[in-house]
């Protein structure tokens, strides 16, 4: 979230999109609530599925899964069109006015640079015209046909509402009522949030999908205000805490780009990896603390080995030559190039995609680990119902780990607040904490590389663990080691403005660094709604001594471009940062705390871009500039905008690329589109063991709409099979209303829905009589992953619907 | 009608013990109002057929509070609670005019009095060979019947 | 909120914010260590507890009136949620008919069942004209929501209105939530919701109920009986009475009639 839960309370339009946060977010939903019920905010929930969040949604739209650029594409055409965008932000607060490369061009469905055969592009043209001094060329009439701004409205233009429904789904009329609603959103008084969740990532064109809201928001000037921004709704209590600490591959902790081969020093890793200034009055924060960010993350990891000399062992990080992500190991994993797998806190069977071919993955393994409280499907799946145990070679070991029940430690939340637990009961039976079992297996493996040498021993050598005992790290130590110290003085960080590139400072995670400074354990903090006066000076929900928020305790991230050129809010009744004439007052500001905006010299409001300003073009993406719908991979239809580049054409195809057979189907033999998703009864497969929740939700089913239903005589309590290309689903039916059908490009088609939570493991299996052999709901699901971060595409495929 | 089906939003559940204990106190208040109306309207060589109207009555009632206490289930044990009141702090006897249960309780108490008295009259007046009705037959003969009833 | 031995306390519970997350149901549980019933997949719409019972003090129902298409769902009028619980009547049908006394007003005029007092004869299941009583087979007693009366004794507020994250579920004293309520009736009238509608607010049914509610839609869309079919099961003893005594008297007639005709001959 660029703002927070609490915030969802400023605001006056709420658009949920891939999201259903009555029943994923219930607790943070209150704020929705709040909204309307104390602002009269308007709640717009566009999704294939009518939940319990459009329940008590004003309007709630049926959209055909995965096409929500062309509904966001539409709306962004409508505030063009009408000149509905907020006017001033546009021009100084975006990159509207830049132009861009004559070069770069966008026809047919595809981007100048494509390579079909590598199904890649070259993004060498996605960028700007530069000056002889050697940044952007900006037009801030706005009227240059190379502008930013005027590329997009012509790219845009062709997301006509007639267009939008006959991708969508969406009725003209509807979705005209909800563009007139947005389209009011532009003005300085009014702010508008975006909420939403994996619905929009889990598609094969996750990123754009998140950009073309995000580019609607810049458009309409809501990015850094209160009650504005594009909220991500995390879908664990700590994902965001993971994400931070670079739980995927291609991340640094703090997002600092993973090094890639031929940097052999930190400036080739700098200057490969950080923002460039492209605008005199960019500030480019980010791109100039760099070096700084990682240094102190090399000397954190690396200690008192990590010298000037040896370049702080920037040698020592691994430098993938190819993708490393979720999907690919269990590729990997496919053609033989594996031979272990430790999986900690997540059950690779049950969440697939495509669980049959994650289940051959893993028994083409030597040896897998499982660290887990309870048993899971990826520990049992060697004996799974229909299983041959003879036949898996895989040695399987179930190291029972504590549950967060059991150790104290810190919850990320959607909002970026670290907030500190306490430790409710210590651990049962023989589990251990993970990040001991960790310490104990790296140093086992240590002591191996020390009595056996090995290929490459040093960096395993060098790294430092200055904990108590090394065996058992309590997580305060590694929370003062993530927030870093002043080796000169001893003393722990305050903010990541003082780390420095020469040695003398450590992080962790740079954008942690203040979390934990000298004067304590700032996550522990509860200035909370006891006491709203004092913990909330500001009327505006900040309360800045409520735990610790990300960077440096901001509440709103890009809180300058809540406030005008002069320094005044947007909207006075709902002001992020004021300057007073001689500081910034409000929440932390995300600009220097005294910087006067009449300054000539006073930097642009998105300090950490390159540009200094929003990007509405960014070729930060490598799927395109701007965001464009593609059809999913598996889609009844083809794109009306570019039959012949109907999906993606960057989207990974991993068993194409591997040269096995075909896993996609078409909608002749699976006509029906499905979405999968989760249910506010469960949390993903642990509750499984829960009686009281497997009370509430106890069998798997899918949702169908009701006319499809009565096509096929099935009448909800049924038994159906759901089959894709890939495997099939033996479970109940629940007929309802729903799930309606809908028309897509003049063609009546059904979307099923699909909760994922059963397995054959918990409560559930253990007394059904099928021992839940066919309840894998990602039994279904394709191996497909998006370009930019390969996501898999949970929410958008092609299946058959039987009555068994 | 309508009112009351209404109004049975959900079936108690009560076993077949209930239905027993219906027939049976019917049976013994329908008995024990026989004989007393042969008493009352009869003629003398009707006194053998009332004595044994008042025996069937003393002989049927016990199995009432029995298949009642037995239809409690894991709490029959507190069958007395129906009387008495351990609510603490009010501790007393339970009387409520307005509930039928606890009307019918009552009822089935002083019913067994008055049957247990009878058939010892009717067993002493046996004794003696001879009739002799108590003048308590006739006045307990209107609680009785509404008693069985109920 | 300090819990006051001596004042009226109650639930408001609003429908139109429920989203039928069913925490209520979970905290009620856990709180009261009920453990449930066996799992049962009951092909109702996302309702898997069926009703309220010995094991269920909360129940969420779920009426699925969703039209055919891309709809205005207009706060929450076509997919109804509804966290049902004990009413705490103020005239409690299972209070009147229960012979051992074990159903008692509470110091906070909640309506509770004392279990070593309840000796489950049932009347009561019976009687309550919401169907909320049932018999736990263990105890062989009767139960229902306590309105936790064990919170309110420590001072804390019913686990189900803690649970609840979107404020349905509103636990205090009576005359401050019939404020809250009469307050949100007339917003959502004013949005021109105006189906909206109080439920047990005012003493219309039951003399009014300590736990209210605010309908999206009819009563009786949500089972619930209507101002005229809310009445005590005591209005049933004069018919019943009244039927007994003039099969008796009959009966009565009979006999002597019958008995007169013998010696007649």
């Amino acid at each position: 979230m660029t703002n927070h839960w609490r915030d969802i309370r400023n605001t006056d339009l709420i658009l949920i999109n891939g999201a259903n946060p009555a029943e994923a977010h219930p607790v943070g939903f209150q704020w929705f609530m709040r909204a309307k019920l104390e602002r009269g905010a308007k709640m717009v929930h566009a999704d294939p599925r009518f939940t319990r969040t459009s329940a008590v949604a004003d309007i709630y739209l049926r959209m055909r899964t995965g096409t929500d650029v062309a509904y966001f594409g539409g709306l962004i055409n409508h505030v063009m069109q009408n000149n509905l965008f907020h006017d001033a932000y546009v021009r100084n607060y975006t990159n509207a006015s830049f132009i861009v490369k004559d070069e770069f061009t966008f026809n047919d469905g595809l981007f100048s640079g494509y390579s079909s055969d590598k199904r890649s592009y070259n993004i060498a043209s996605w960028a700007y015209k530069t000056g002889s001094d050697g940044f952007a060329m900006r037009d801030m009439t706005l009227q240059d046909p190379r502008t930013v701004f005027q590329l997009m409205k012509a790219h845009y233009s062709r997301y006509t509402p007639d267009v939008v429904s006959s991708i969508t789904g969406i009725p003209v009329d509807d979705f005209n009522r909800v563009a007139s609603m947005v389209g009011q959103m532009g003005k300085p008084d009014k702010v508008m949030t975006i909420v939403y969740a994996v619905g929009l990532t889990q598609h094969t064109t996750g990123g754009q999908l998140i950009r073309s809201a995000a580019v609607l928001q810049l458009l309409l000037g809501n990015m850094g205000r209160p009650g504005g921004g594009m909220n991500a709704e995390r879908g664990h209590a700590n994902i965001q805490g993971n994400t931070d600490h670079a739980i995927s591959w291609e991340i640094l902790p703090g997002y600092l780009k993973i090094p890639a081969p031929g940097q052999t020093n930190r400036d080739d890793y700098v200057a490969a990896s950080a923002p460039k200034k492209s605008d005199p009055h960019s500030w480019n924060f980010f791109g100039i603390n760099y070096k700084k960010f990682l240094t102190s993350l090399l000397k954190a990891w690396y200690g008192d080995a990590a010298t000037k000399d040896n370049d702080f062992h920037f040698d020592f990080v691994p430098k993938p030559a190819s993708n490393a992500s979720w999907m690919t190991i269990y590729d990997q994993a496919l053609k033989g190039k594996m031979q272990g797998l430790i999986l900690s806190g997540m059950t690779a069977s049950s969440i697939g995609p495509d669980s049959n071919q994650v289940q051959q993955a893993l028994s083409s393994l030597k040896w897998l680990v499982v660290m887990d409280a309870l048993p899971t499907t990826s520990s049992e799946f060697w004996h799974a119902p229909g299983a041959t145990p003879s036949a898996i070679q895989t040695e399987v070991f179930m190291v029972p780990t504590t549950h967060w029940i059991e150790k104290d430690g810190s919850f990320v939340n959607s909002g970026r607040w670290s907030q500190w637990k306490d430790q409710v009961m210590p651990p049962q039976g023989q589990s251990r904490h993970d990040h001991w079992i960790l310490a104990d297996v790296f140093s086992r493996v240590k002591k191996l590389y020390q009595d056996q040498g090995g290929k490459f021993p040093d960096p395993i050598m060098a790294v430092t663990l200055k904990y108590k005992d090394a065996l058992k790290p309590e997580l305060d130590e590694i929370a003062q080691e993530i927030n870093g110290f002043d080796l000169t003085t001893g003393k722990r960080m305050a903010t990541f403005a003082n780390l420095k590139d020469d040695g003398t400072t450590t992080a962790g995670d740079w954008i942690y660094v203040g979390s934990y400074p000298d004067s304590g354990n700032l996550m522990k903090r509860r200035g909370g709604i006891s006491d709203p006066k004092t913990n909330d000076p500001t009327g505006m929900g900040f309360y800045p001594t409520w735990a610790w928020s990300w960077p440096l305790n901001r509440r709103v991230m890009y809180n300058r471009a809540s406030a005008d050129l002069d320094g005044k809010p947007w909207d006075t009744t709902r002001p992020g940062i004021t300057w007073n004439g001689t500081k910034w007052t409000g929440d932390v500001p995300d600009y220097p705390a005294t910087m006067d905006p009449h300054d000539p010299n006073a930097w642009l409001p998105f300090i950490m871009n390159g540009e200094g300003v929003g990007r509405l073009f960014s070729n930060s993406m490598v799927d395109g500039p701007f965001p464009e719908h593609y059809e999913p991979v598996e889609s009844p239809v083809q794109n009306p905008l570019h039959p012949t580049n109907s999906a993606s054409p960057v989207a990974f195809l991993y068993d194409k690329a591997a040269g096995r057979p075909n896993r996609f189907g078409g909608p002749q033999e699976f006509p029906y589109i499905a979405t999968s998703y989760r249910l506010t009864e469960h949390e993903h497969y642990v509750t499984q063991h829960v009686p009281h929740l497997v009370q509430l939700q106890p069998k798997p089913f899918v949702e169908i709409p009701e006319e499809l239903a009565q096509e096929k005589s099935i009448k909800s309590g049924d038994h159906v099979r759901v089959s894709s290309k890939r495997g099939k689903v033996e479970v109940l039916a629940l007929v309802t209303k729903r799930l309606g059908p809908m028309t897509v490009a003049g063609q009546k088609v059904y979307q099923i829905g699909i909760p994922i939570h059963w397995g054959y493991v918990g409560v559930s299996a253990d007394s059904d009589p099928s021992h839940g052999r066919y309840w894998l709901a990602n039994a279904l699901t394709p191996f497909v992953g998006d370009a930019n971060a390969r996501t898999p595409e949970f929410k958008a495929f092609l299946v058959n619907l039987e009555k068994i | 009608m309508f009112l009351a089906a209404e109004h049975f939003v959900r079936a108690p559940d009560w076993e077949w013990f209930i239905l027993g204990y219906f027939f049976l106190a019917g049976l013994s208040g329908g008995a024990y109002v026989i004989a007393t109306l042969l008493r009352l309207s009869g003629d003398p060589r009707d006194e053998p057929a009332a004595r044994l109207g008042f025996y069937t009555s003393f002989v049927l009632i016990p199995l009432c509070p029995l298949l009642l206490t037995a239809d409690l289930g894991a709490g029959w044990w507190k069958f007395w609670h129906m009387l008495v009141n351990v609510t603490p702090g009010n501790a007393g006897l339970n009387f409520k005019y307005w509930s039928p249960m606890s009307v019918g309780v009552w009822l089935l108490l002083v019913f067994s009095i008055f049957a247990t008295l009878s058939a010892l009259g009717a067993w002493l007046a046996d004794r003696r060979g001879r009739e002799g009705p108590p003048l308590l037959g006739p006045l307990s003969v209107a609680f009785n019947v509404v008693g069985a009833l109920a | 909120m300090e819990i006051k031995a001596g004042e009226s306390y109650g639930f408001f519970t609003d429908t139109s914010v429920c989203i039928g997350c069913k925490a209520c149901e979970v905290a009620c549980k856990e709180w009261n260590q009920l453990e449930g019933n066996e799992p049962a997949f009951l092909a109702d719409s996302f309702d898997n507890t069926g009703q309220l019972d010995a094991q269920n003090w909360r129940h969420v129902k779920f009426y699925d009136r969703v039209p055919d298409r891309s709809t205005t769902s207009g706060n929450g009028t076509a997919f109804l949620m509804m966290s049902d619980v004990c009413k705490h009547c103020q005239h409690a049908s299972c209070m009147e008919v229960c012979p051992t006394n074990a159903i008692i007003r509470t110091e906070f005029n909640t309506v509770f069942i004392q279990q070593d007092v309840c000796n489950g004869c049932r009347n009561c299941v019976a009687a309550c004209p919401y169907s909320v009583i049932a018999i736990n087979q263990k105890t062989g007693t009767a139960h229902k929501c306590t309105l936790c009366y064990d919170r309110l004794q420590g001072g804390l507020e019913p686990a189900c209105a803690k649970a609840c994250p979107t404020q349905s579920i509103q636990f205090g004293p009576l005359s401050q939530l019939q404020q809250t309520a009469d307050a949100r009736l007339e917003a959502l009238h004013s949005q021109g919701v105006t189906q909206a509608q109080l439920y047990g607010r005012d003493d219309k049914v039951y003399g009014g109920l300590n736990a209210f509610f605010l309908l999206m839609d009819k009563p009786e869309a949500y089972g619930l009986p209507n101002a005229e079919n809310a009445v005590l099961p005591s209005r049933n003893n004069i018919g019943g009475y009244a039927g007994a005594v003039i099969t008796a008297v009959v009966g009565v007639v009979a006999g002597l009639v019958a008995f007169r005709r013998r010696r007649m001959a």
